[in-house]
């Protein structure tokens, strides 16, 4: 693997004195799709604040490449609400590129109409917000994304379309990488790389695996078995759970 | 409109009534007040005093406004600093005005300068307490985005909080210019050569209610047309984002 753009381990991570996150090691090499897969609340959005760099309160390291521009994209869109949608992303462009029209290429990318452009956040419904949010995060020109759930409560057919606007983002910017949460196994089996699967409480990686076939075009038996693999891997933690009324944090079973 | 033209209409004549009650110089009718105010226009006193009035409002109001949003973010934004000053915050918004004027002309002797920093500090704290509030408030979501995006601090003060804060400013202000005009005009009684406060001193000396009573009513005019003018469509301009969901 080429250098890694980004390696965090993070040992412990505590809320309000609870551990939610026990065993996550992960690097990110230059045009890699990694995604980060588990049930809700599994502590797959902490992790990516942590590898943001938002959140430092852990027991771990967190490395990135010198000069590495990490652009984080939440699950909440975000936007400022005195600002139009195109001014919203306008001011995400890198300096050189503000006020040129730029932000309306990117807003056509995601498929919000040109009317919306001009309007402001509250006028258009949340899932118009997301897109312009996604319009905002690719317009950021960051060499690491940090993708929390994207694609959530968009139609699937839209949410296909938009998957395809990601990998192909990833072919046009040379070494661009991101890091994707989420519950979605099908998406992550179709667009990864490598998948890290969180389970249990608290969280730690139960499994790494490297799906067959380029990412993107995968066919469906390969992508059933990816998910299949996945399950196995959770379940087997869930009944390990509950075998064990205490689990032992400082020894994560490795897979 | 209608309804305030009638409720115009229902004041004059109660206070045409009341006048024609008292029948003495304490308290004269509609009639003669406008005369008075009719005089002084014409004499050009009215403009004079009211401008000079006027100018010192704007500079105490620009200088409180201006310390008071610096103060308040600050406190808002850093706990610190809120623990530090909260304190004497409270206690600043205690102190009467009238002792900070009298300290304020004793201290730096009767000049325009004294004057000024007397209603501006007076009006500091209530500026302080508002805009502490607004700035508390910030969605910590886009104060993330705001790090995340890496906006320089210039960007997040235009971007961010002067827009967030904007409601909370426009009431600082409204309530801003109604307490120091109040606090100008004593400014004007105790140590000034003109003014509204000034010519309400030699009215009062006099015992010349109709002038007393016209000089205030121009000033509450032009206050009036100061929010219609000024105030409302700033406030409907910053607020056009507060649409309907559609």
């Amino acid at each position: 693997m080429a250098k890694p753009l980004l390696h965090l381990t993070v040992d412990e991570k505590r809320f309000a004195g609870t551990p939610v996150l026990v065993g996550l090691d992960l690097d990110i090499a230059p045009g890699e799709m990694l995604a980060l897969v588990g049930p809700s609340g599994c502590g797959k959005s902490t992790a990516l604040m942590l590898a943001a760099g938002l959140d430092r309160d852990f027991v771990g390291t967190r490395l990135p490449a010198p000069g590495l521009r990490i652009v984080p994209h939440f699950q909440e869109p975000s936007l400022l609400p005195w600002r139009s949608l195109s001014d919203n992303v306008d001011m995400a462009l890198p300096p050189a590129q503000r006020g040129r029209g730029q932000a309306r290429r990117w807003l056509d990318g995601v498929e919000l109409p040109r009317d919306s452009h001009a309007q402001f956040p509250s006028q258009v419904s949340l899932g118009m917000q997301r897109r312009a949010a996604l319009a905002r995060t690719l317009a950021a020109d960051g060499d690491l994304l940090l993708l929390d759930e994207p694609l959530v409560s968009l139609d699937a057919a839209l949410a296909d379309r938009l998957r395809v606007l990601l990998l192909r983002r990833m072919v046009e910017r040379q070494g661009l990488a991101m890091l994707l949460v989420t519950h979605d196994l099908t998406e992550a089996a179709m667009m990864a790389d490598r998948i890290l699967v969180l389970a249990g409480h608290p969280a730690r990686v139960v499994a790494r695996i490297h799906p067959p076939g380029p990412r993107g075009q995968r066919h469906g038996e390969q992508v059933t078995a990816t998910i299949r693999h996945i399950q196995a891997a959770q379940s087997s933690t869930i009944s390990l759970d509950e075998a064990a009324a205490a689990p032992h944090p400082s020894a994560p079973e490795k897979v | 409109m209608a309804r305030a033209g009638l409720s115009i209409l229902l004041i004059l004549l109660v206070w045409q009534g009341a006048a024609l009650a008292v029948a003495g110089p304490t308290l004269p009718g509609p009639a003669m007040v406008a005369t008075a105010m009719l005089r002084e226009a014409a004499s050009g006193q009215l403009w004079l005093h009211l401008g000079v009035t006027l100018a010192r409002v704007a500079a105490a109001f620009t200088l409180a406004l201006s310390i008071g949003t610096a103060i308040g973010i600050a406190m808002g934004r850093s706990p610190l600093l809120d623990g530090l000053l909260g304190p004497w915050l409270t206690l600043a918004l205690n102190v009467p005005a009238l002792v900070v004027i009298v300290l304020a002309y004793l201290w730096f002797g009767l000049t325009e300068l004294a004057a000024i920093a007397a209603v501006a500090v007076n009006k500091v704290p209530n500026v302080v307490v508002q805009v502490r509030a607004g700035a508390r408030a910030l969605d910590p979501a886009l104060s993330r985005m705001a790090t995340a995006y890496r906006f320089t601090r210039a960007d997040r003060l235009r971007h961010l909080l002067l827009p967030h804060l904007s409601p909370y400013l426009f009431a600082a202000a409204r309530n801003g210019l109604s307490l120091v005009w109040k606090i100008v005009l004593v400014v004007e009684l105790l140590g000034r050569g003109n003014g509204v406060g000034f010519k309400i001193h030699l009215a009062f000396q006099i015992f010349d209610v109709a002038t007393l009573l016209a000089y205030a009513l121009a000033f509450v005019l032009v206050a009036q047309v100061i929010e219609l003018t000024m105030m409302a469509p700033l406030e409907r301009r910053a607020g056009r984002w507060r649409g309907a969901h559609g």
